[in-house]
């Protein structure tokens, strides 16, 4: 005669319980995140073609001079550390003048990114 | 009397300007046009007879090249050796991969391709071999070059060796600009640098003699590939455009070349860290505008301002 099978203990049940609940879950997770994910993925990719960088808004030369933050670490080279000057820059100052003078005529030529 | 002569060649504007004792621009400034022209013909990616495309072509043999394309790419070695390897010829591929693969006039702004995106570092110059004595360089399988800020800066620095005997001179090629002399009254010449923010805008002057100055940048020549915008500056240990918060940088060197170089060097390394680097080098000076607008002026960018 064969055996009886062992009746199942609680531990079994909490298995299947918890199994469950992670593929409802799962499938639940998949029928409604998927299609937002592709639309705003979509969505991010036209507004990254549409809006390309745009220069910002020309405003009349304002600059403020900010506590600068030296690099830190060792010194190459011995010498003096950097006397680095941060400008906040939020407009053109329209071909003259410049950090500490320099006017004395407008510049025969240009040196920009080509 | 300055003489201007602006025009078009090797995908951008160039400039000569030569000061001249009478009214009448000396007939030599006319020939400049007709040297890009054959060192184009010679250096060019983007031509498919051009000689460094023919020699992209080969692999694993020598080939005897011509005295312009030797010259440039000795420049090119020592572009790579100053920069500790940023700037190298051997960019192409990782150029090519980032979609850079016509002349930016040409090159469609909105790219989508459907490969895989390969990760590589790019093969460093020293696998290329060259005998100098025979002028040949042999290129291994896989390696190929493309010259390009190298090439203009060495054009411009030509220009100004060759025609300094008819008087001061000044060669601006896209931005990589070579200076003779001061100018006959003994004032330097003055360099605008360009706001990248705001266009035909110059937010600082800068007075030089005998020196080269050039402007490394992601302000302009970016496209959009799969969605994320992509720019020529590559960075030679990703194979892949600099992730840099650095807009543009201005460098003044020696020679153009040094200066072209070394720009591209900052904007790969960043901000502060190409900060660091221009000021370990006596020979160089340097603005660095940031993504954010701020900007770093090094210690001796002020003798220039």
């Amino acid at each position: 005669m064969a055996n009886k099978p062992a009746p199942r203990n609680w531990n079994d049940i909490q298995v299947v319980i918890a199994t469950g609940s992670m593929a409802l879950a799962l499938v639940l997770w998949n029928l409604f995140a998927g299609p937002d994910r592709a639309s705003a993925l979509k969505h991010a990719q036209e507004q990254a073609v549409l809006s390309p960088p745009q220069p910002v808004q020309e405003a009349a030369p304002v600059v403020v001079e900010v506590q600068p933050t030296l690099p830190t670490g060792p010194i190459l080279l011995g010498g003096n550390a950097p006397q680095t000057q941060i400008i906040v820059q939020t407009g053109g100052k329209g071909g003259g003048g410049g950090n500490g003078g320099g006017g004395g005529g407008a510049p025969v030529t240009s040196t920009g990114s080509s | 009397m300055l003489h201007r002569l602006p025009f078009r060649a090797m995908g951008g504007e160039m400039l000569a300007i030569l000061e001249g004792a009478t009214d009448s621009a000396p007939s030599i400034l006319d020939k400049v046009p007709d040297w890009f022209e054959d060192w184009e013909q010679t250096l060019s990616r983007f031509r498919i007879d051009s000689e460094l495309s023919r020699l992209n072509r080969t692999f694993d043999q020598p080939v005897e090249v011509s005295e312009t394309l030797w010259d440039v790419f000795q420049y090119a070695l020592s572009a790579e050796t100053i920069t500790n390897g940023l700037v190298t010829p051997t960019v192409l591929d990782a150029m090519l991969e980032a979609g850079y693969d016509q002349s930016f006039e040409d090159l469609p702004r909105l790219q989508n391709i459907y490969e895989n995106q390969v990760l590589t570092a790019v093969n460093p110059l020293s696998l290329v071999l060259w005998d100098e004595k025979a002028q040949t360089i042999c290129l291994p399988y896989g390696v190929h070059l493309d010259f390009g800020g190298v090439a203009k800066g060495w054009a411009a620095h030509q220009t100004v060796e060759r025609l300094q005997e008819y008087g001061s001179v000044l060669m601006n090629a896209a931005g990589d600009i070579a200076i003779s002399d001061s100018l006959a009254s003994g004032e330097p010449w003055q360099i605008g640098v360009k706001n990248p923010f705001v266009k035909d805008t110059d937010f600082e002057i800068l007075k030089l003699n005998r020196c080269g100055v050039a402007t490394s940048g992601r302000d302009r020549r970016r496209w959009n590939q799969n969605g994320l915008l992509r720019h020529h500056i590559i960075d030679p240990h990703t194979g892949q455009p600099a992730d840099t918060d650095v807009m543009t940088a201005t460098v003044v060197a020696p020679t153009v070349m040094e200066a072209e170089a070394a720009a591209k060097a900052v904007l790969i390394l960043g901000g502060e860290e190409g900060l660091r680097w221009i000021e370990s080098d006596p020979m160089l000076a340097g603005i660095i505008v940031l993504e954010n607008g701020h900007t770093f002026y090094s210690r001796r960018i002020n003798q220039y301002l």
